[in-house]
């Protein structure tokens, strides 16, 4: 019935919602630690990291949930991807300018600087979400 | 090609699309909610690049710039560190590696270069803790100053601030230089 694509597929759907849904509810308990975190990217003026600090938790919890239960699993994958792929694009960046910062993927509580292994993580990550964003919408647009 | 689901065929929207905007919606709304509901009260526009940041316009006096630092390191910005600078009252100390002051420091700094901090702290021995000092480095993108900060705030000064903008917003503005190695 269902390949082992599909499974695989499932396998690596549950695992990012599991690391969105943990990663966003380690932040929402210092909103101030990953507003100054943010800030450290120089990536957005500086007017605008509280906005983020605010909506960026809860939108992994979110895209978390709906790819674990896939509830609203479209729109999990699709912004799924956003997210990773910002956060993809976020950590290359910081690593290639040398920024010395935390990288507030699990908040400002846990003490992971960005670095190599950060790097190779996100990468890791981005692959999955496109891998499942990809099945998902094709899936999507074989059944009309 | 499928349009959503069914409670939402009137709008002729992809429904990864539409879905992606329901996910965003909720997390602006629950993300604002409970930034208010839970006491972080995160100012949705913020006024400041960092926290603990004040500036003064016209040159402090002592009292100012002892009154209202508190524990955490305190930021300024270029405007403020030139009136600190004008009034006389701070000794800025450069953050920066030896060689970087070569072509050039603020005006009366002393070189406290971070990577070789435990044998410089020598040169504040005449300079009392209740004497506001000001650190800097290169710029915004430099932790050497912040690092240098708290060294400084454990061994007892008081009153530090971090000029975030560092040597690059100084030099760029045209402000009181020194070079170690006068024509």
């Amino acid at each position: 019935m269902k390949s082992k694509t599909e499974y695989a597929l499932i396998v690596i759907r549950i695992v990012l919602g599991v690391i969105l849904l943990v990663a966003g509810l380690s932040k929402v308990g210092d909103l101030n630690g990953f507003a100054e975190i943010i800030n450290n990217y120089h990536l957005i003026p500086y007017q605008l990291t509280n906005i983020f600090a605010i909506v960026i938790p809860w939108l992994e919890i979110a895209v978390g949930i709906s790819l674990i239960t896939g509830f609203l699993l479209r729109g999990g994958t699709f912004i799924g991807l956003i997210l990773f792929f910002v956060f993809f694009f976020a950590v290359s960046w910081a690593y290639a300018r040398g920024i010395d910062t935390e990288c507030g993927c699990f908040g400002a509580l846990l003490n992971q600087k960005v670095n190599l292994i950060k790097l190779i993580e996100s990468t890791g990550y981005l692959i999955g979400a496109v891998l499942i964003f990809v099945f998902y919408w094709r899936r999507d647009h074989e059944q009309s | 090609m499928l349009y959503g689901n069914n409670a939402f065929r009137i709008l002729p929207m992809p429904g990864f699309v539409k879905e992606g905007l329901i996910i965003i919606l909720f997390s602006v709304v629950v993300g604002i909610a409970y930034n208010y509901l839970s006491g972080n009260n995160l100012p949705l526009w913020r006024s400041t690049p960092v926290k603990n940041f004040f500036s003064f316009n016209e040159e402090p006096k002592y009292s100012d710039l002892v009154s209202r630092v508190i524990k955490d390191t305190v930021f300024i910005d270029l405007q403020t560190a030139k009136v600190i600078h004008d009034s006389g009252w701070a000794v800025f100390v450069d953050a920066r590696p030896q060689d970087d002051l070569r072509y050039g420091f603020i005006k009366g700094a002393v070189s406290i270069p971070y990577n070789d901090v435990e044998n410089r702290l020598t040169e504040l021995l005449h300079v009392p803790v209740d004497t506001p000092v000001v650190v800097y480095c290169d710029g915004a993108e430099c932790n050497a100053s912040i690092k240098l900060a708290s060294v400084l705030e454990s061994m007892g000064y008081r009153y530090v601030f971090v000029f975030f903008g560092g040597w690059n917003e100084w030099q760029n503005s045209g402000l009181p230089v020194d070079t170690l190695y006068k024509q």
